[in-house]
């Protein structure tokens, strides 16, 4: 993967603070086409944040500062309109919290339907193939637009989530948490959705995890998050080859130990 | 008490409190306060208006309209809390015992709740004070007929929910006996939410006891009370429309009071009760 | 379609709700501390003798067993006869018939008023969140809530009828006499609605799907729907209940203005002792009650499928 010279999304000294206290320190991170950044953390360092902050949706008690550059739009700075319009087609996200991630009274066709209509200005038969063929692509039938939320599973509402971004042609999906609800099966599944994505999309993708198996899997890159600090950052094998900092070096340790099983799972042999 | 500590540093609250204790203060020690007795007839010196002697003026039969302000405190504030007082106990008893003892009694208490609930309240005081007849012991009575279910049904969600923890089990199987647990146990549970409901209900029970006096429906003349007051007032509203300010504005300073208190009151009680700020859209 | 069979499995619910209803209509009359016969002749300016009350107790059947007379009172009330008035022997159900047009005009303009105005206020509360319109608007809402209803008639009817005599001071003569009482009523659930409405719009805002329909970039507009539809959601309960309340409430308002509705029939009533006016008030009131709870319960599974669904099950 040869990184192009502009890269899609730069972070520079990104720092956000509560009135009491820091919450992410100086974070900086670029990231090209086609690329994959892994976020690495427990809970409480910060990832979420990062990820709202991408998006210009913090809290409003939390002051953000440093830069977001993405494309050519300055993510912390940019009016409302402007953002509106880079969200959802430049940039979408997988929400961690997949059940109530959609309008539990509207069905999802109706949702798919004035989403497309409103970002992609189609008109409502259009934008209801174009939610059919984006569907297809993650494996649900098409009657799935005839259901509510609440008769959807998890792993479904999630993948519907990934097919209204593919619908979109957002250029950067940031997937926050996306395995972490799900048992062992759904999450090697949706894993290797995210590889077949990358790999026939060219998706370039933010993976946010506390989960060093599932990152290790897909990332080009890695940022290693603790206590809202970055503790290590760079290449993903270097890293995983030769852990630098301590904290890593526990969270690689013990990624080996308990992912013997996953990894026989898997029957994939990884760098 | 966390409760009394969160509660003591809500400024406005505290304020509702001093405020309400005050009022109620002078209504006990109305007949040492009072400048006037509040029921004497000087019909020379009627519609007297704002003076030394009669600081709020007179009435229609020349009584001091202060003085019948203070007593009134007596009948309606001092009637709204017996009735609060009689309500909440009913529902305590009642509550505890539906949510402790399962089965026939439970379903037979909150079966006869749900048909009382499935009546507005202000129809059954209607049906009560009707089927009574005028007069304040009726209307107190109806009210706390309309007003127990609630205290009920609240009182034993709330005893449900603590009687399943595990604590409340060790005790019963520790052989500690069921009005023990209760004391110790589940009325400091329940006590926060019954102070928070009973203070806005109070203020809602006063408005209901004045509006039926005002109607002429509840307390009977000559004994001073707000609504009975605006009653009189109304009567004479195209002359003298000054003599309705002093028992409106006693009225809804006590009940925003209560209002304002039972919000507080929830707040300390359950701080997460109002969602945090969010972003703007 | 689902909805037909949830709207008949519970009207089949609703025929043992009323028959207990109908029997405490019965029934509290009874309690009644004084004689129904005596209070008959006392009304008639009569003096009640042993015999005389004797013969009254004949008359209207007293004597009979207790279960025979609710029957009968049943059978009746249900061929729409709700007995005569004591005071001078008119139908009950014609006069119920007359008073409750007036009654229903009242509650419905309230009720217009009560949901455009919370509407109105839950909207500029929600847009503005913290800021002075929020904050004026809690101020009043919470006046509102404090304010008797009677004292606030009073003061609208000295202002606005007798210092600056734009609009009637009472009676039925016309759309401007039905200002004056629609907002004196409407007046305390505007506060409590919008406060409803607003806590609950409030709440919506933090939910996921709003924060992912924002991480969409979708509009204001489109988002302020979905806000605006779920918060309606859990309100239209309790607007079922309050429905009733407000036909209910409306007795006092009627007495200040003196608008010749149902409340002022029942309070009239009181005062005289009449007793069939009394029963037939409050019957009447409890079938409304139970009937529009059920209306509003139809009309929130039509907006929610899960309701949809938990209803049939």
């Amino acid at each position: 993967m040869k990184p192009t010279p502009t890269p899609l999304l730069s972070i520079t000294g990104l720092t956000i603070s509560s009135a009491r206290q820091c919450l992410v320190s100086e974070v900086s991170v670029t990231l090209h086409k086609g690329q994959c950044l892994g976020i690495v953390g427990e809970s409480g360092s910060g990832k979420t944040l990062i990820c709202r902050a991408l998006l210009g949706l913090l809290p409003a008690n939390l002051k953000a500062s440093g830069r977001i550059v993405f494309e050519q739009t300055e993510m912390l700075t940019a009016s409302l309109e402007e953002r509106r319009r880079v969200l959802g087609t430049g940039m979408s996200i997988i929400m961690q919290q997949a059940m109530t991630a959609f309008d539990p009274l509207y069905s999802l066709g109706e949702q798919f339907g004035e989403t497309l209509q409103e970002k992609l200005g189609l008109g409502r038969e259009k934008a209801l193939d174009l939610a059919k063929e984006s569907l297809g692509k993650v494996k649900l039938p098409p009657s799935v637009l005839n259901s509510y939320p609440h008769q959807l599973s998890g792993g479904m509402l999630q993948r519907c989530m990934i097919a209204l971004s593919l619908a979109l042609r957002s250029r950067l999906l940031v997937a926050d948490e996306p395995t972490t609800a799900l048992d062992a099966k759904t999450q090697y599944e949706v894993l290797q959705r995210f590889q077949r994505l990358r790999k026939h999309d060219g998706l370039t993708l933010i993976f946010v995890s506390h989960d060093l198996g599932a990152v290790q899997l897909l990332a080009d890159s890695l940022l290693v998050m603790r206590q809202g600090q970055c503790v290590e950052q760079g290449d993903a094998t270097t890293i995983f080859n030769a852990p630098r900092h301590a904290y890593t070096q526990y969270l690689v340790r013990t990624r080996l130990a308990l992912s013997q099983g996953f990894r026989r799972m898997l029957g994939a042999s990884h760098a | 008490m966390r409760f009394w500590q969160s509660l003591q540093k809500d400024k406005a609250g505290m304020l509702c409190l001093c405020f309400l204790l005050a009022v109620i203060l002078l209504g006990l020690l109305a007949p040492l306060i009072a400048p006037h007795d509040p029921v004497s007839i000087d019909v020379r010196h009627k519609f007297s208006g704002f003076s030394a002697a009669h600081l709020l003026g007179t009435d229609h039969l020349g009584r001091d309209i202060l003085s019948r302000l203070i007593f009134g405190i007596r009948t309606s504030l001092g009637f709204s809390l017996l009735t609060m007082s009689a309500t909440v106990a009913i529902g305590i008893v009642l509550g505890m015992l539906a949510g402790f003892l399962h089965g026939k009694v439970e379903a037979l208490i909150m079966r006869f709740c749900d048909v009382m609930m499935s009546f507005p309240s202000e129809v059954m005081i209607l049906a009560i004070v009707g089927m009574l007849g005028p007069g304040l012991p009726n209307v107190v009575l109806a009210c706390v007929i309309a007003k127990w279910p609630w205290y009920t049904r609240m009182i034993r969600t709330v005893t449900r929910q603590y009687a399943d923890m595990n604590y409340i089990r060790f005790a019963r199987v520790a052989g500690y006996s069921i009005p023990y647990i209760i004391r110790k146990h589940l009325l400091p549970c329940a006590a926060g939410e019954i102070i928070v409901l009973a203070s806005l209900d109070t203020g809602s029970v006063l408005l209901m006891i004045s509006a039926l006096s005002f109607l002429g429906l509840g307390v009977q003349p000559p004994t001073p009370e707000w609504g009975m007051m605006l009653g009189e007032a109304k009567n004479i509203m195209i002359l003298y429309p000054e003599q309705m300010l002093p028992p409106g504005i006693a009225i809804l300073l006590v009940v925003a009071a209560f209002n304002f208190l039972g919000d507080s009151l929830r707040d300390a009680l359950d701080p997460w009760h109002h969602p945090a700020k969010g972003q703007t859209l | 379609m689902n909805i037909k069979r949830y709207i008949l499995r519970r009207l089949l619910g609703l025929a043992p709700l009323l028959l207990a209803i109908s029997f405490f209509s019965f029934v509290i009359i009874q309690l009644s501390p004084s004689d129904p016969a005596e209070v008959a002749i006392r009304v008639n300016a009569m003096t009640p003798t042993p015999e005389l009350i004797a013969e009254m107790r004949k008359e209207m059947g007293l004597d009979k067993p207790f279960f025979e007379r609710y029957l009968t009172w049943l059978g009746h009330a249900l061929h729409g006869d709700l007995g005569k008035r004591y005071v001078d022997g008119k139908s009950v159900s014609e006069e119920l018939l007359k008073a409750l047009p007036p009654t229903l005009l009242l509650a419905a303009t309230s009720a217009v008023l009560m949901l455009t105005c919370s509407i109105v206020a839950a909207f500029v509360a929600v847009l503005f969140e913290g800021r002075w319109p929020d904050l004026l608007l809690r101020a009043l809402i919470f006046l509102g809530t404090s304010v008797p209803a009677f004292w606030a008639g009073l003061l609208f009817i000295w202002l606005f009828a007798v210092h600056l005599d734009l609009l009637p001071t009472g009676g039925l003569e016309g759309p401007s006499s039905l200002i004056l009482p629609a907002i004196t009523l409407a007046l305390p659930y505007i506060s409590a609605y919008s406060r409803l409405l607003r806590n609950s719009m409030v709440k919506t805002t933090q939910e996921h799907f709003v924060l992912y329909a924002k991480a969409l970039g979708r509009s204001r507009k489109a988002i302020l729907r979905h806000i605006f539809r779920n918060s309606l959601q859990a309100t239209v309960t309790g607007l079922g209940m309050s429905l009733p309340k407000l036909v209910a409430g409306t007795f006092v308002v009627e007495c200040i203005f003196a608008w010749p509705g149902l409340g002022r029939l029942c309070v009239t009533a009181i005062f005289n002792r009449d007793f069939p006016v009394i029963q037939a008030y409050v019957l009447l009131m409890a079938v409304l009650f139970v009937v529009s709870n059920l209306c509003m319960d139809i009309c929130a599974a039509l907006v929610d499928p899960r309701l949809r669904e938990r209803g049939l099950q």
